[in-house]
């Protein structure tokens, strides 16, 4: 043939082409691929792990916030709860202080106006037991003016 | 500069004047046969043929082609026991060569062919490194005894005629299997579109790998200071060409074998509604 092609070199020399692709595939091309992609694996696992424990932490880092803001509003409502309770003490104890008050007023007002009205009763007595004595010491003929003026003096002794 | 620099420096080049000096000398200008012949020779291996283990005689090109396995298949072998299994996360130097190696041609394969790489990766991955290797091989100059008693230094398996077209026919074989792993009978009306295709790329790389060896066998025949200047040239020529050699084919071979593999775009039909309103623009 032209050129010195010969095909029985062309079939030797493809023979020994395809000889030589399955060394490299099995020894070497697949091995170090196989290498690379596990280690692309290794690495996009990881940073799979990493985007979701960021997430994990995210949605951990909402909740914990969502419980702070619980928190600072229940804490106001218990405040207000508290405040309003307070409040609510003071007016009955306020009540029932003023009503205790008015009570004692009224009772102080009787017993005055039975002392009062006692005395008077009391002075009332005394004074027609004097008038008796004197009207019967004048009937009986003593100085009743004597007698008044001593009478206290005996009393007293 | 140093001391010490100044005195390398002077070794050295009175080393060059040296060797040159007694190459001109030695080297006398008796050529047994023409630059014809011995380009001719060069390029058809017409002459200078090689046994291959009393089975056949063949172009020093396919001895080349198998020593080139053979040394791939060691080497191979000793990575894939002791180098890989002791791979790193964290990868060290020898690794990461390994690895820009097989990255370098599965993203070509994955560039140039998104919806079907996976063979093309590891096919032009040997390809790739078999077109390397054995251009650098031509450097070591092994040689060989010949069928008429004489010893020739073994070119790289590319160089020969027979290495190219085995190349070139099959990156079209590998085109054609994609275009039929993706659209079936189409895939091989599209890979038989560029029925040129196998020839271009055997002709190219025997062309580009040839050229380089000329250029060295011209350097050789014509220069008294032959043996000093094709140290430069050659390593030059062949590094290049196994450089550029490897990419342009295995860049085509994706290329090509991305496009008949495609798989057919299913145009959307229009309804009428669209229809009218593109052409009624106004209407609404």
């Amino acid at each position: 043939m032209p050129l010195n092609i010969d095909i029985q070199q062309i079939l030797l020399h493809m023979f020994n082409f395809v000889l030589l692709f399955g060394i490299s595939y099995f020894l070497l091309y697949n091995p170090v691929k196989k290498f690379m992609d596990d280690r692309k694996k290794y690495y996009e696992d990881m940073d799979a792990e990493a985007k979701e424990n960021l997430k994990q932490a995210e949605e951990l880092k909402a909740s914990y916030e969502a419980k702070i803001s619980g928190s600072d509003a229940e804490i106001e409502k218990r405040h207000d709860e508290i405040i309003s309770e307070a409040y609510k003490r003071r007016d009955a104890m306020l009540e029932h202080a003023h009503k205790e008050a008015d009570e004692i007023v009224d009772k102080a007002k009787k017993e005055g106006d039975y002392a009062r009205k006692k005395s008077v009763e009391n002075a009332k007595a005394e004074i027609e037991a004097y008038v008796t004595r004197a009207a019967e010491k004048i009937v009986s003929g003593e100085d009743p003016y004597e007698s008044f003026a001593e009478s206290p003096k005996s009393e007293e002794s | 500069m140093s001391k010490k620099k100044k005195t390398v420096s002077m070794v050295v080049f009175a080393v060059i004047l040296v060797g040159l000096l007694v190459g001109i000398i030695l080297t006398k200008p008796h050529h047994e046969e023409p630059i014809r012949e011995v380009m001719k020779d060069a390029v058809l291996h017409e002459s200078a043929k090689v046994d291959l283990f009393g089975l056949a005689t063949v172009n020093p090109g396919l001895i080349s082609a198998y020593t080139v396995t053979a040394v791939f298949f060691i080497f191979a072998l000793i990575v894939r026991i002791f180098v890989i299994p002791r791979f790193k996360i964290m990868p060290g130097k020898f690794q990461m060569l390994l690895e820009k190696a097989v990255g370098m041609f599965e993203d070509l394969a994955v560039s140039n062919s998104p919806h079907r790489n996976k063979f093309l990766g590891a096919y032009v991955f040997t390809a790739g490194a078999y077109i390397f290797i054995g251009t650098v091989f031509e450097l070591f100059g092994f040689q060989v005894p010949t069928t008429t008693g004489g010893v020739i230094a073994l070119p790289a398996p590319l160089a020969d005629i027979n290495g190219a077209i085995s190349m070139g026919v099959m990156s079209y074989s590998v085109i054609m299997s994609g275009g039929i792993a993706g659209n079936k009978g189409k895939g091989i009306l599209l890979t038989l579109k560029d029925f040129s295709l196998p020839i271009s790329m055997s002709f190219r790389l025997f062309g580009a790998l040839l050229s380089g060896a000329l250029v060295t066998e011209l350097v050789y025949y014509y220069m008294a200071v032959s043996f000093v200047i094709p140290v430069f040239v050659g390593v030059m020529f062949t590094m290049l060409h196994a450089l550029i050699q490897a990419y342009v084919l295995t860049m085509l071979t994706a290329l090509f074998y991305g496009e008949v593999s495609e798989p057919p775009h299913k145009k959307e039909k229009k309804s009428k509604r669209n229809r009218n309103d593109n052409l009624n623009p106004e209407v609404e």
